[in-house]
C-alpha cells in the first residue's frame, strides 16, 4: 500500500521501486501466458513475407521529374509570370521572417539547456547533471 | 460556413442573449481562475494578463470584421505536455520544471489558426503517468465536485479547468484512459479520438503508440467544435490519416442503432446500474437495440497495457538525459514515472525471451481483432468510464488497485478506436461517467451518439 502523491525519491526507495516494478511485470506476464489462442509471429500483416526488390527505386524518376516536382514547378512558374515584382518581394518578406524564427528557435533552444556558452550546448561527457 | 454557423447556433442555445465579447468572456474567466484555482491547483501557468488582453482585442476585431475563425470569443487552456511556444511546457515534473516550449505543436497551431484564445497551461500527473492527478512535482489537483477527492488523471488540470468553469475547453493526451477518467470523475465530457486522427506532433509522449490528444469540454457540441478544428491529417505526423468531423450530423438522432453491452462485472454495481439505466432510457425512446457481447480478454486489459507503456515510456525518456533541457529524468522524477521508467529498463533487458512487450502485442492483436468482430454486430459499446468511485487524496491504495482505473479506458488506446465519455448520473454527488467506443474514424457517429444520450437529460 502506498500512497501516490509526488516526494522525492532516495536511492534505497529506487531500488525498491525497480523491485516492485520487475515484481509487477513478472506477474502481468504470467496471467498473459493463459492465453492459449494462436497468435502468429509477426506482427506485421502481409500476404508475402518477402518483398521483390526493384532495381534502383530511388533514381526511378529523374531530378525535378518526379509528380510532386513537377506540380510545385508549374504552380511556382504560373506565379512568377503572373506578378514578377510582387512575387520577389514576397521572397524577401518570407525570408525576413524565415530568420527572424531562426533567430527566434535558437534562443529559446539555449534558452532551455542547462550548460551553454554563447553559441553551443555544453555537454560533455560524465559532466552533465 | 456551415460550420461557423454551428458554432454560433450552439452557443446562442446555451447562453440565449450572450453577447459577451472575447475580452469580457477572458476577464470572467481570469477572475474565476483567481478567486478559485488557490484549492483545485488546475493551472500551472496562466499566460501574461496583458498579452492575453492584446490577443482578445485583436480576437473581437476580427469577430467585428466578420473575418474570425471557428474558435473566436473561447478561451482554452492545455495540458503541460503539448508544446505552446514560449509556454512552460513542464509535464508536471521537476526534470522540464524551466522548459519553454520551442514550438506549437501541430493541434495549437489550427487552434491558433482558428482564433482560439490559449489561456494557460494546465496540471497533470507527472509525464502523465497517473491515474488520480496525485502525482504533479507541483501538487495535486483537487476535484471541483468535492475538493477531497481526486480528479482522476493524468490530464487532471484540464478536466477540473473544464467542470470548475475556468474556461471554455481544454486539450488533454490519453494514453490508457487519461482524458476520459478524470472526464467522469469531474462530471465533464472528454474525447478520446481515433488513433491517428488528431496529430500528436509536440506531444510528449508517454507511450507512442497509444497516445492520442483529445479535447475537454461541458458538452459535446462544444467538444465536436474543438475536434473538429484539431483532426485530420498533419504532415509532421507520419500515422496521422484525413478525415473530418461532420458537424452537421452530431445533431440528428440515429436510426436503428445496436449498441453493445459488454457481459463483465465490475467492481461498484452502483455504476453499473445507472449506465444500464441510461442505455434502457435511450433504447425506449429512439427504439434502438441492445446486443449482448462476449469479451475473452477483457480481464487482461492491465495486463496487456502496462509492459507496452512500461518498454515506449522508458525508451521515449532517453532524451531527458540533462544535457539538451532540465534534469537528468533518473534524478528529479517521482515514484510513478520511476516505476515505469526502471521497470521499463528491466524489462528491455529481459526482453529476448519475448515474455513482455512482445507478448502484449499479441494480446493487443486478439483484443483487436475481438473488437473489429463486435463491430460488425453493433454500432457502438457502451460500458462504464471507470469501474469505481474516486478515492480520497493522499489515500493508501495498491499499485494495482491504481492501475485498474483504467480498466475499461484501455481497450480503445490498445485497438485505437475512439471513444468518448460522458455524465451519466451521481452516486452520493460524484459524477459517473459512461464510455461509448465507436469503430476506427467512427469520431462523427460516436458523437452523434453521445449527443442524442445527452438530449436524453
Amino acid at each position: 500500500m502506498t500512497d501516490f502523491l509526488f516526494h522525492k525519491v532516495s536511492d534505497e526507495e529506487k531500488a525498491e521501486i525497480q523491485r516492485q516494478a520487475k515484481e509487477i511485470m513478472d506477474k502481468f506476464s504470467e496471467r498473459m501466458s493463459k492465453v492459449k489462442a494462436k497468435i502468429s509471429e509477426s506482427l506485421i500483416e502481409r500476404k508475402d513475407f518477402e518483398r521483390e526488390e526493384k532495381k534502383d527505386i530511388a533514381n526511378a524518376f529523374p531530378p525535378n521529374s518526379r509528380p510532386d516536382f513537377a506540380i510545385n514547378n508549374k504552380i511556382a512558374k504560373v506565379k512568377t509570370l503572373a506578378h514578377p515584382e510582387k512575387n520577389s518581394h514576397l521572397k524577401e518578406r518570407n525570408q525576413a521572417i524565415h530568420l527572424k524564427e531562426k533567430e527566434d528557435f535558437r534562443r529559446r533552444i539555449l534558452e532551455n539547456a542547462p550548460n551553454k556558452n554563447k553559441d553551443f550546448i555544453i555537454a560533455e561527457k560524465k559532466s552533465w547533471k | 460556413m456551415l460550420q461557423i454557423k454551428t458554432r454560433i447556433l450552439s452557443s446562442l442555445r446555451k447562453n440565449p442573449g450572450n453577447k459577451m465579447t472575447t475580452l469580457q468572456n477572458l476577464q470572467k474567466y481570469l477572475d474565476k481562475i483567481r478567486r478559485e484555482d488557490k484549492k483545485i491547483n488546475a493551472f500551472l501557468q496562466l499566460r501574461d494578463e496583458e498579452e492575453l488582453i492584446e490577443e482578445a482585442k485583436k480576437i473581437d476585431e476580427k469577430i467585428s470584421k466578420k473575418s474570425a475563425g471557428k474558435l473566436a470569443g473561447k478561451v482554452i487552456a492545455v495540458k503541460a505536455n503539448i508544446n505552446v511556444k514560449g509556454l512552460n511546457i513542464s509535464c508536471a515534473s521537476k526534470t522540464l520544471e524551466n522548459y519553454k516550449g520551442t514550438y506549437d505543436a501541430s493541434v495549437i497551431k489550427k487552434i491558433k489558426e482558428e482564433d482560439g484564445l490559449i489561456i494557460g497551461i494546465t496540471n497533470m500527473d507527472e509525464f502523465a503517468c497517473g491515474s488520480s492527478g496525485e502525482n504533479s512535482a507541483f501538487g495535486p489537483t483537487r476535484n471541483p465536485i468535492n475538493n477531497q477527492l481526486i480528479t482522476g488523471g493524468s490530464s487532471s488540470g484540464s478536466a477540473a479547468a473544464v467542470s470548475a468553469g475556468f474556461c471554455d475547453f481544454t486539450l488533454g493526451s490519453d494514453t490508457g484512459g487519461s482524458i476520459r477518467n478524470p472526464a467522469s470523475h469531474c462530471g465533464v465530457v472528454g474525447v478520446k479520438p481515433s488513433y491517428g486522427s488528431v496529430s500528436r506532433y509536440g506531444l510528449i509522449d508517454l507511450s507512442m503508440s497509444l497516445d492520442q490528444i483529445g479535447p475537454f469540454a461541458k458538452n459535446v457540441e462544444d467538444a465536436a467544435i474543438l475536434l473538429d478544428v484539431i483532426y485530420g491529417k498533419d504532415e509532421y505526423d507520419s500515422i496521422s490519416e484525413s478525415g473530418k468531423i461532420n458537424l452537421k450530423e452530431i445533431e440528428k438522432t440515429p436510426k436503428n442503432l445496436t449498441i453493445g453491452v459488454v457481459n463483465f462485472k465490475i467492481q461498484d454495481k452502483r455504476i453499473q446500474e445507472i449506465v444500464d439505466r441510461k442505455i434502457q432510457e435511450a433504447v425506449k425512446k429512439y427504439k434502438w437495440d441492445v446486443k449482448k457481447i462476449n469479451m475473452k480478454y477483457v480481464d487482461l486489459m492491465v495486463e496487456t497495457y502496462y509492459p507496452l507503456v512500461y518498454v515506449e515510456f522508458f525508451s521515449g525518456t532517453r532524451k531527458f538525459d540533462g544535457r539538451r533541457y532540465g534534469m537528468k529524468i533518473e534524478n528529479s522524477a517521482g515514484v510513478e514515472v520511476l516505476r515505469r521508467i526502471l521497470g521499463g529498463s528491466e524489462i528491455t533487458k529481459a526482453e529476448h525471451h519475448g515474455r513482455y512487450y512482445n507478448k502484449s502485442l499479441k494480446v493487443r492483436k486478439l483484443v483487436t481483432e475481438e473488437f473489429t468482430k463486435a463491430f460488425k454486430k453493433v454500432d457502438c459499446i457502451i460500458i462504464p468510464t471507470v469501474p469505481k468511485l474516486p478515492h480520497k487524496i493522499g489515500e493508501k491504495i495498491t499499485v494495482e488497485e491504481m492501475y485498474s482505473y483504467d480498466t475499461l479506458t484501455i481497450p480503445s488506446n490498445l485497438t485505437g478506436n475512439c471513444s468518448l465519455s460522458i455524465p451519466a448520473g451521481k452516486i452520493q454527488g460524484i459524477p459517473v461517467g459512461m464510455q461509448i467506443i465507436c469503430d476506427k474514424f467512427q469520431d462523427t457517429k460516436m458523437l452523434q451518439i453521445a449527443r442524442s444520450f445527452e438530449k436524453l437529460s
